[in-house]
């Protein structure tokens, strides 16, 4: 039954999403999600989205785009045994959290070979609000079709079945704005315009090196090293507190000496 | 609209100045010709210049248009602080001025004040009735309230009057795009091949609102632009090629079993996927299984 199911999205492809939507910020973007189904249908459902892959920030109701990227992306990912499992869209005005119907009709498609799809919508306010809370959740609105062939936005209020798989999403995800990596995501619509750029951005990620720490001060946290352009940044990342520090390898919640590993 | 050269230029631009290489005025004038939408790179690099009181004399008489372009750039990143004190050093050097009156409208819409825009421009209009700017402002402002009909109603009534803009057609053809309002998208874009035939990409648009709207006629019809649309690119444009094998097989699901025998088609369609095939293999090679894939996806007929 899908009320039961869990969404978990990956850290990547949730940053990846947002950072396209950052580099148009004048005009409405919207991506794909791959993934798959996993854990066992009877008990624990999870639809883990592995993957994104930003689309276009132009004239998003018409097809030929679209159907073209839904073709190529679909055969590229079944090689990796990943299907198209949602669509991602961003309004163009801040203050528009509707969902209007290019988005529908696209994830009424979806919808006809995953039946589980997710639809995600940015919510600029809660990105907006990111630097000043400790917000763990994501900053979009999450859809999903019920019995009743609409799509209906699965609830805020702490029954959230849409989580991202790593914690610590955010605080990354703040940490590729203020470097302003968005200038480099490639999305379809670039590539359409110029074959050489990749829609699959595989240098994207490639500065910030990723490394999960065991923090010691407390045994179920963990904590997260970033290298990058930025320079080191250490931060130690528990459930209840996210503590920063800049270029300094001590962790200013736990005071406790992280090495870059 | 830009052309790929006049982007290249841009961006090297914009590259240079933010790595501190010189060349700002150059970059800001050549953004301001096109008509570019870059307004952090031009408040930041406009205010540089603005702040500096060297590099403000230097331009001369040109220095209020800086102003002004500053002012815009600082509105559109919701700076309004500096986009006031932009209009405040304007309306000292230019009082009683019709286009500062333009800008400090303006800045009631940045701030959200729509009525009392709305008010400013009436009064504006009272003045100067023929004003192209303001009539496409009462458009604007309706859009940036979500009200896409209104809009839609303001931009239809300055055509009525002003039918040879073309922004105002692309403007118009992208909200019935985004309204899915494909039968009138497709007016707009025959609109704006009327006055520009030898534009490829409103060939282009105008394929794909034709290939959305579905339909055996209108998926010739847009199989035709495509093939314009790539006559008039040389066979360069990525996008017709696409549309001319989603066309042909498009076309040929639809003609299943009426028998047509239409070599003329699978002959486009063939040239455009061998196209598209030798463009891969040069420049985007990684992506050339992909593209074998879908190409042999489309052409399963």
């Amino acid at each position: 039954m899908a009320g039961s199911i869990r969404y978990e999205i990956g850290q990547n492809a949730y940053i990846k999403l947002i950072l396209h939507a950052l580099n148009h910020r004048t005009s409405a973007v919207n991506g794909l999600l791959l993934g798959r189904l996993s854990g066992n249908t009877d008990s624990n459902p999870v639809v883990e989205i592995t993957e994104s892959v930003p689309l276009f920030h132009s004239q998003i109701g018409l097809l030929p785009p679209l159907e073209i990227a839904l073709i190529q992306i679909e055969e590229f990912y079944r090689a990796q045994g990943l299907e198209i499992v949602g669509y991602f869209h961003a309004n163009e005005r801040f203050d528009d959290v509707e969902l209007g119907n290019v988005a529908r009709n696209i994830g009424d498609h979806i919808h006809r070979y995953f039946p589980q799809a997710a639809l995600l919508l940015l919510d600029n306010n809660k990105l907006e609000a990111l630097s000043k809370g400790k917000d763990r959740s994501p900053v979009v609105q999450f859809y999903t079709r019920d019995s009743s062939k609409s799509w209906k936005q699965v609830g805020s209020d702490g029954s959230s079945r849409l989580t991202i798989k790593e914690p610590a999403a955010n605080v990354v995800l703040l940490d590729c704005i203020s470097s302003q990596k968005w200038q480099d995501i490639v999305d379809f619509d670039d590539h359409l315009d110029d074959i050489s750029k990749d829609w699959l951005n595989p240098e994207l990620f490639n500065s910030c090196s990723i490394a999960a720490l065991s923090c010691p001060a407390t045994d179920i946290r963990g904590c997260v090293a970033l290298a990058g352009m930025t320079g080191s940044r250490f931060f130690c990342y528990h459930v209840m507190f996210a503590a920063e520090s800049l270029n300094s390898s001590i962790c200013h919640y736990c005071q406790h000496h992280h090495a870059l590993g | 609209m830009v052309s790929k050269t006049e982007e290249a230029r841009v961006t090297m631009l914009e590259n240079q100045v933010d790595n501190g290489g010189g060349g700002a005025w150059e970059y800001l004038c050549l953004v301001r010709k096109l008509k570019l939408r870059r307004s952090d790179k031009v408040l930041k690099h406009g205010l540089s210049i603005l702040n500096d009181p060297s590099k403000r004399s230097s331009l001369g008489p040109e220095e209020w248009t800086l102003y002004e372009q500053v002012a815009i750039a600082a509105m559109d990143c919701q700076c309004i602080d500096v986009a006031k004190d932009c209009v405040k050093v304007l309306q000292k050097r230019f009082p009683d001025s019709k286009r500062v009156g333009k800008l400090e409208a303006l800045i009631l819409e940045a701030k959200g004040s729509w009525a009392e825009a709305e008010k400013a421009y009436s009064n504006l209009l009272e003045d100067n009735p023929l004003d192209q700017v303001i009539h496409k402002r009462r458009a604007t402002m309706e859009k940036a309230q979500g009200n896409l009909s209104g809009a839609v109603e303001w931009l239809n009534k300055y055509l009525e009057i002003y039918m040879a803009d073309q922004d105002a057609w692309r403007e118009l053809a992208e909200i019935y795009v985004s309204l899915q309002m494909y039968k009138q998208a497709a007016f707009c874009y025959e609109e704006l091949i009327l006055s520009q035939p030898t534009n490829p990409l409103y060939h282009l648009a105008y394929a794909d609102v034709l290939y959305t709207l579905g339909g055996l006629e209108n998926l010739q019809s847009a199989k035709k632009y495509y093939a314009s649309a790539t006559d008039l690119t040389g066979g360069r444009n990525t996008r017709a090629l696409f549309g001319i094998c989603l066309c042909t097989h498009a076309i040929g699901q639809l003609m299943k079993g009426r028998n047509k025998d239409d070599k003329d088609s699978t002959e486009l369609q063939s040239l455009a996927a061998k196209a598209l095939e030798k463009d891969y293999k040069l420049i985007a090679p990684t992506k050339l299984s992909s593209l074998t894939e879908t190409l042999r996806s489309l052409n399963l007929s």
